[in-house]
């Protein structure tokens, strides 16, 4: 009788702890809010019971009535429905609470707004001819043929070309009188931009 | 008690293994964001279904009163091992909430005990009933021995050299049969204490399974309250 007694006390224990545990917001809590929304305590300032997080309450503190009144930094926030797509709390992202979802942004935003171009302007605005949207590499690209000739089409010389002073000094250290800024393969192969053709030596190196 | 095939006792190894190397894996491995994913939920879903086929095999035997052969433990193994396995991935090893914390232990603690339950519960009551037929077969034949006991108290009439020494041997048989018998009293005894402690095992299954259901309760209860991920 008394194990019986006992056997029903356990597990009234447990289910009432249980029950318990449903009512204590933070024994919910999947991980920790970041330190931007710490200090708002409740869980309800983000989440309506029994339908979870919504956008609606993100707005209720970030203010998206005209995109041009937020910070420069974050102008290319066209898209104030879909908080949640870049933006996940608890610590669920590797990194901080935004994760960049690209496919959200305006078609007219430039990419040059947020990103530096390092073909310096070759290649104008039109970055998604060649690069994706969800991965920066270009897909399945390759150098074109030794034999094309017009690399200033997309290579731009460097400053120690331009200078005349250093111009001279290449020149003479690669035996060549005279030569155009634009007659890179006199001097360059294809696979290895930074070395010299091999019949080519610097004078002094044999 | 149904006896497993060795296929059966080989894949319920074979679980075991897999689920403690999966809780182990815990160690190096850690995926904050999949257990609210669509896959990861199906992973939880899938293994908290199994969890509750699980209890068919209590319900049956409890309730219903089915055992053995009606009634196999097969499955209650393969679903009891399989749901937390699935329970497991689901968490891809993220010891976020309390909740999730409480529940993964009460999982490790419940299938634990039922793989102590299983290996060492049925070693020990199999074991108990050779020893209690093996003592029983020697207590009838210690009965039998009423010459052998005759022997060894006319033994100490002391007779002459010659019927001396056959009493003798027959005295000393009956008293090997004898101690015989005391030290397998004396196992049976020892099983059974051990048999009576493994019975308290398996009420600790009991109340963890129950702690175990009335967490994954809350835990999709508040899943649901604060909202699916995914959704």
């Amino acid at each position: 009788m008394m194990r019986k007694i006992l056997q029903i006390l356990v597990g009234l224990a447990v289910v009432g702890f249980s029950a318990w545990l449903f009512f204590y917001e933070e024994a919910a809590m999947p991980g920790p809010l970041s330190p931007g929304h710490l200090p708002l305590g409740d869980c309800r300032w983000c989440h309506i019971p029994w339908k979870g997080v919504s956008e609606s309450k993100c707005r209720t503190c970030h203010l998206f009535s005209n995109v041009r009144d937020l910070p420069r930094s974050i102008h290319f926030h066209e898209s104030k429905e879909k908080c949640l797509r870049c933006h996940q709390e608890h610590g669920l992202l590797d990194e901080g609470i935004s994760q960049m979802d690209h496919t959200l942004l305006n078609e007219a935003l430039l990419c040059s707004m947020c990103h530096f171009d390092v073909h310096g302007g070759l290649f104008g605005e039109a970055c998604r001819e060649c690069h994706g949207i969800s991965s920066w590499n270009v897909k399945g690209y390759h150098h074109p043929s030794g034999d094309r000739k017009d690399c200033a089409r997309c290579h731009k010389p460097p400053s120690f070309h331009r200078n005349p002073r250093c111009w001279k000094v290449i020149l003479e250290g690669m035996g060549f009188d005279k030569a155009d800024l634009e007659e890179c393969r006199r001097c360059h192969t294809v696979n290895q931009w930074p070395q010299t053709s091999e019949n080519m030596a610097w004078q002094g190196e044999d | 008690m149904h006896v497993l095939s060795f296929q059966e006792r080989n894949i319920a190894v074979y679980l075991s293994v897999f689920f403690v190397v999966l809780f182990m894996a815990a160690l190096v491995h850690q995926a904050p964001a999949f257990a609210g994913s669509v896959t990861g939920h199906l992973f939880g879903i899938t293994g908290g279904a199994f969890m509750l086929m699980a209890l068919a095999y209590p319900f049956r035997k409890r309730i219903l009163n089915k055992r053995g052969v009606e009634n196999p433990l097969t499955r209650h193994i393969l679903y009891g091992l399989g749901g937390p396995s699935l329970g497991i991935i689901h968490s891809a090893h993220t010891f976020g909430s309390l909740i999730g914390i409480l529940l993964l232990a009460a999982t490790f603690a419940v299938v634990l005990s039922g793989i102590t339950g299983f290996f060492l519960y049925r070693k020990v009551s199999r074991t108990l009933h050779i020893q209690k037929k093996d003592r029983d077969i020697l207590k009838k034949r210690l009965k039998e021995e009423r010459e052998g006991a005759r022997a060894c108290l006319l033994l100490l009439e002391k007779l002459g050299d010659e019927e001396e020494e056959e009493l003798e041997r027959r005295c000393h048989e009956t008293m090997d049969l004898a101690h015989s018998v005391a030290e397998m009293e004396y196992t049976v005894s020892v099983f059974s204490k051990m048999k009576n402690l493994f019975s308290f095992w398996y009420r600790v299954h009991y109340v963890l399974a129950l702690a175990l259901f009335s967490f994954l309760t809350v835990h999709i209860a508040t899943i649901v309250y604060y909202g699916i991920r995914w959704l």
